[in-house]
């Protein structure tokens, strides 16, 4: 068995998602499951398709993460064999290939011509940030990121809130800002937290809105708790709608060197998984590198990186 | 909660009224196995864990899920 680099640094930091995934044996079938599955559906895209199969978002997902693994080539002819992987034992690495399971009987063709259902795509949504799997992935990070040391926190995109969640489980932050676009998930995480949404009198904060950029947002949330030691960015830089924009309107109400605490899947993570959760809605693909300048654009200077796509890229930045 | 500070609570569950699958196809499709076995649990046991309330919430909206 041979490691890359950043296999290296995923067991360095990432030990305990590895371990609860059986190990990196069991990892990798999971990950491989991830990608077979990816190149499954984009042969799906191409004989359904043809040359307009990366003509939208799932698509084009798909196509990025083969492309950078040379699974395809340039036209998207596949050109590296991709072996069905043996199926992992260990629960957690399984219930991973589970959701792919379960996105494949929706069908590719028909998730790619916008067929399926928002609310049956909602479900699935749903169920990935419940699982196991999700659950350890998010917890790992907190660790890494040693979250207790962060007293005034705000977290855009916040989805369902189990984010949130994960965070006021372990910890009791002086102030926790949450926000999103989507008046439904603002609800369900107000729900999830047990409190109301958009009120923001109390510790915690679920708030509606599309952007930071908004002026009387960022007035509500600075008359919340001022400015915030850092913003928690897990999984979510692909769901803004102006990365570049959002982050630079964030800085406003970030304390100056506060720490960005950054999380996010890649083309060259996990292709399945990636082109799975772009059908959900997020609107952009990053390589790591443009994660990066992303971030540098936003106004952002690099503290620590621990991994750049395996399991996903992790690294601190702050407000510069 | 205190009174300084906010920390969820994680026994915290939300009680269920009466409810079923109404449709076991959509359920099976949409809810991998492992995490079906945990909607189950749940329903039987007449509570939902908090990590599961955005699940049910979508399964309800779906009308996967009825409660009456």
């Amino acid at each position: 068995m041979s490691f890359s680099f950043d296999d290296i640094n995923a067991l360095r930091y990432y030990g305990r998602f590895i371990k609860a995934g059986g190990g990196i044996g069991e990892v990798r079938k999971a990950l491989g499951w991830s990608t077979w599955y990816a190149a499954k559906w984009w042969s799906e895209l191409k004989h359904e398709l043809g040359i307009d199969a990366n003509k939208n978002i799932f698509g084009r997902a798909l196509y990025m993460a083969l492309r950078a693994r040379g699974v395809i080539d340039d036209e998207g002819k596949i050109v590296k064999r991709v072996e069905r992987p043996e199926r992992p034992t260990n629960p957690y690495s399984n219930e991973f290939v589970e959701l792919h399971d379960a996105f494949d009987a929706l069908g590719a063709v028909e998730v790619a011509l916008g067929r399926v259902d928002r609310e049956k795509l909602r479900v699935l949504y749903s169920s990935m940030l419940a699982q196991g799997w999700y659950d350890i992935m998010r917890e790992t990070f907190l660790d890494l990121m040693k979250i207790e040391q962060y007293p005034k926190i705000v977290e855009p995109h916040c989805k369902e809130g189990q984010m949130a969640y994960a965070v006021l489980r372990r910890h009791e932050p002086d102030r926790y800002f949450a926000y999103d676009p989507e008046p439904d998930d603002v609800e369900a995480a107000a729900a999830l937290l047990g409190i109301a949404p958009n009120v923001c009198t109390d510790k915690v904060c679920v708030y509606q809105t599309s952007t930071m950029c908004d002026e009387s947002s960022a007035e509500v949330a600075e008359a919340f708790a001022g400015q915030f030691d850092a913003a928690l960015v897990f999984h979510t830089l692909y769901w803004m709608a102006d990365p570049i924009k959002e982050l630079a309107c964030l800085k406003r109400v970030l304390k100056p060197g506060a720490a960005l605490l950054v999380g996010q899947q890649v083309v060259e993570s996990t292709p399945g998984l990636l082109a799975i959760v772009v059908s959900f809605g997020a609107k952009h693909v990053f390589k790591w590198r443009d994660v990066e300048t992303t971030l540098e654009a936003a106004g952002y200077k690099r503290e620590k990186r621990y991994t750049r796509y395996s399991p996903y890229y992790i690294a601190i930045w702050r407000a510069a | 909660m205190s009174v300084t500070r906010y920390r969820v609570e994680e026994g915290r569950v939300e009680r269920l009224a009466d409810c079923e699958v109404r449709d076991f196809e959509m359920f099976s499709m949409l809810v991998p196995p492992t995490l079906q076995n945990a909607v189950l649990d749940a329903l039987r046991a007449g509570s939902i864990p908090p990590e599961l309330a955005p699940l049910f919430k979508r399964l309800k909206e779906a009308e996967v899920l009825v409660c009456t």
